[in-house]
């Protein structure tokens, strides 16, 4: 029988804890390719049958979540003087740079609570574009914590509902994830098009 | 092409003449949406296939685990796995370590408890 990454991850579970589940968010924030949301659903089956308490569960998950996107969030704000000169250099591109970067500044909030659960995926990159924007500290805190918690009780919710199921449950949300992130990412980007060939109208009209 | 078209040509010419990794990106994006959507249904197929018929036991669940999840209660899993009652959270993997031997035999001795304990699925 062989044992796959996800099931490997699962067997530490029982032996280390709420600690294990705390790194395993942390990792998931930093854009580690970890099963984070599996875990998590396992440690709610976990907490569910009695063998670890909901209060550590969910404090610890919440705890390496909440850390692991301060810590893109910081990497990004070391990176923030590169764009800062990027946006100074003139020309076409560093004024949508600038533009952009206000953009995250003014409505950052909205999509750091966004990407924590409904487009968790996207979560990390958002970190470090919120920290290279200079966005508010307080502002991309509350919505971290307010975006973590959702992300963290939700799946914790589930997975301690549906012990049997945590087999087939996960799949489906992992695709139905991908579905959202995808489209959510398609959107933007129409978006971005459609404001292109209005200002090549313009450029053309004027 | 006529003047008409020379004035106002289509969108998704002028986009891919100016913006095509853009535009590019767009369609990858739309693509893994695709796939993404296709194995949705796959799983879901499975889903439902899967109802009504007890899942595997895995060598990642603890016995507390499997007494929850099958609905039994945890002394009779702790007596089929010869443990004792005050015994700490571990994987079947590590209760078959422990008992020296091997995974899979404890696996389908456990498969064949379960079967016998309940009645089967309605």
């Amino acid at each position: 029988m062989t044992q796959s990454l996800g099931d490997s991850l699962l067997a530490l579970l029982p032996d280390y804890g709420a600690p294990f589940l705390a790194a395993i968010t942390l990792l998931s924030c930093l854009a580690l390719p970890v099963p984070s949301s599996l875990v998590m659903m396992a440690a709610g089956g976990f907490a569910a049958a009695g063998d670890l308490s909901y209060t550590a569960v969910i404090s610890a998950a919440l705890l390496g979540a909440v850390a692991g996107d301060q810590l893109g969030f910081w990497l990004g704000r070391s990176g923030s003087d590169i764009l800062k000169r990027m946006e100074n250099r003139g020309g076409k591109q560093a004024h949508a740079l600038a533009r952009a970067s206000h953009l995250t500044r003014q409505r950052g909030g909205v999509a750091v609570f966004l990407t924590r659960w409904l487009l968790s995926p996207l979560g990390p990159y958002v970190n470090f574009a919120a920290g290279a924007a200079r966005m508010g500290w307080r502002g991309f805190s509350a919505a971290s914590v307010a975006g973590e918690s959702v992300w963290v009780v939700l799946y914790i919710g589930i997975g301690a509902g549906a012990t049997q199921q945590l087999e087939t449950l996960w799949p489906l949300i992992s695709d139905a994830s991908g579905i959202l992130v995808t489209l959510a990412v398609a959107g933007l980007l129409a978006l971005r098009l459609r404001h292109l060939l209005h200002a090549h109208k313009m450029e053309k009209g004027g | 092409m006529g003047r008409e078209g020379m004035k106002h040509p289509a969108p998704l010419r002028v986009l891919w003449a100016h913006h095509k990794p853009t535009l590019l990106l767009l369609v990858v994006a739309l693509v893994f949406a695709l796939f993404f959507a296709a194995r949705f249904v796959l799983h879901v197929a499975y889903w439902h296939q899967m109802q009504g018929t007890r899942p595997q036991i895995e060598e990642w669940m603890t016995p507390r685990y499997i007494a929850k999840a099958w609905h039994i209660p945890p002394d009779d899993i702790r007596a089929a796995l010869h443990l004792p009652d005050d015994s700490r959270r571990q994987t079947l993997e590590d209760i078959a370590k422990s008992q020296g031997r091997p995974v899979e035999a404890l696996l389908s001795d456990l498969t064949v408890f379960l079967h016998s304990h309940m009645a089967p699925p309605s």
